[in-house]
């Protein structure tokens, strides 16, 4: 089995997940564990599906594709879990998320189809994480009362680490198929197989710290200020 | 000069640099303002801290002032009427004469003088409140503070009622002078079970 150096932060951050599953239900992350189990065991899938012989829907885009279709709901839902949203606001986020996920069931059926890779999805979903933790970042500073530092707050590095992660994979995926087609090479290797583990590190690291805050109960950080 | 495959590398390497120093410089920004609004409203306790502290500090000298005030009565006024009488005693017993007149002045005198200090003991606080007939005062002086348990058999009241309301100044002002110490006063009270104030004070 082959394992890319990255995926290890993945397990981890899974693990750490299901160490501190109550301090995630009390930040309302659970929905995390179940994310995690899908992106480790597709990231695990995609890594080694050459050694599980030639079958069309199990190529290395399509596992992706799939990845694009599972991992979103949860994404959105979690962001939306983070952006405490008054029920005005909440009735418009489900909008844009429904037509969100509309439009990457429509191209992941239709369009670029299940067997290429759904680049027009991902700069989709990018973008979207990129806007949303922008305002949750944004929401997290503005807000009323007195909290401690940003740096103890779960929220603050789970939307660091996506926001980084969006901005990084935003061209280098988006260009995956053109860098794939046009054989794009940095120093021997593909671009994106360059470039992608640094984003990796610092989204599941990330998470993984988030999580650790959350088992720290909330007045002892707020002492801790 | 360069082929196009390179330049197409340096194009997305340089783009995929640039998002990501403004999403850090995002970052840097919204943590730099977090401490600003953090050291702003730290700043702004602390003057408000001042302010309740100095407010007190009035409070309490005002109160000094006001015992200092029932002090004086007690000697200028009460005092003297105890010695006016004491003096007309010591008259009576010189001349032996004990007419009715001289008699109902005497008691006149002690009268004032009981009225008085009926009036004293009014602004005295459990005596006031608590319609109490006993007062327990234990001082425990522990190792790293003085401990004072006070507690009455008087009529007792709602301590949440009684610190909302305007009237539980008295009680404010126990738990605050106990505040300014550095130490704690605890209140304990129902209705019908009289009154227990416990009063930790750091010696230092």
């Amino acid at each position: 089995m082959h394992i890319h150096l990255y995926q290890y932060t993945q397990f981890l951050s899974l693990l750490v997940a299901i160490l501190c599953y109550e301090g995630l239900c009390k930040y309302k992350l659970s929905a995390f564990l179940p994310m995690l189990v899908i992106v480790n065991l597709i990231e695990v899938t995609g890594a080694n599906y050459r050694a599980l012989g030639y079958i069309p829907w199990l190529s290395n885009h399509a596992i992706y594709n799939l990845n694009l279709l599972l991992e979103t709901p949860f994404r959105l839902y979690l962001m939306g879990q983070m952006l405490r949203m008054r029920s005005n606001e909440r009735l418009t986020f489900r909008g844009i998320a429904f037509l969100c996920m509309l439009v990457i069931l429509l191209n992941y059926l239709f369009l670029q189809g299940p067997f290429v890779f759904n680049t027009f999805s991902l700069i989709l979903i990018q973008i979207l994480t990129i806007v949303l933790s922008c305002f949750i970042l944004l929401r997290l500073a503005l807000r009323e009362d007195i909290r401690p530092n940003l740096w103890q707050d779960p929220y603050f590095w789970v939307n660091a680490g996506l926001l980084l992660f969006a901005l990084i994979t935003l061209v280098i995926l988006g260009l995956q198929q053109y860098m794939q087609d046009h054989k794009v090479m940095l120093g021997g290797k593909s671009l994106y197989k360059a470039i992608m583990p640094l984003p990796n590190f610092i989204l599941y690291l990330g998470y993984s710290y988030a999580f650790i805050l959350c088992r720290i109960p909330k007045a002892r950080s707020l002492l801790s200020s | 000069m360069q082929d196009p495959q390179s330049q197409i590398v340096v194009i997305i390497i340089a783009i995929t640099i640039v998002l990501l120093f403004i999403g850090i410089l995002f970052l840097v920004m919204i943590w730099s303002y977090n401490n600003k609004k953090l050291q702003m409203a730290r700043e702004k306790q602390q003057i408000q801290d001042a302010f309740e502290k100095q407010l007190l500090q009035s409070r309490l000298e005002i109160q000094e002032a006001t015992l200092n005030a029932v002090s004086q009565e007690i000697h200028d006024n009460v005092g003297q009427l105890l010695s006016y009488a004491k003096v007309q005693l010591n008259i009576m017993e010189q001349q032996a004469t004990w007419g009715q007149e001289e008699l109902h002045a005497i008691k006149d005198t002690i009268g004032t003088a009981f009225t008085a200090l009926r009036n004293i003991a009014r602004s005295l606080n459990i005596l006031k409140h608590a319609a109490a007939t006993r007062v327990q005062i234990d001082m425990l002086y522990l190792p790293e503070q003085l401990q004072i348990n006070i507690h009455d058999n008087g009529k007792g009241f709602n301590v949440a009622t009684a610190l909302t309301n305007k009237e539980g100044l008295g009680l404010q002002n126990i738990l605050n002078r106990a505040r300014l110490m550095g130490g704690a006063a605890t209140i304990i009270s129902q209705p019908e079970e009289g009154t227990s104030i416990k009063i930790n004070v750091p010696y230092a």
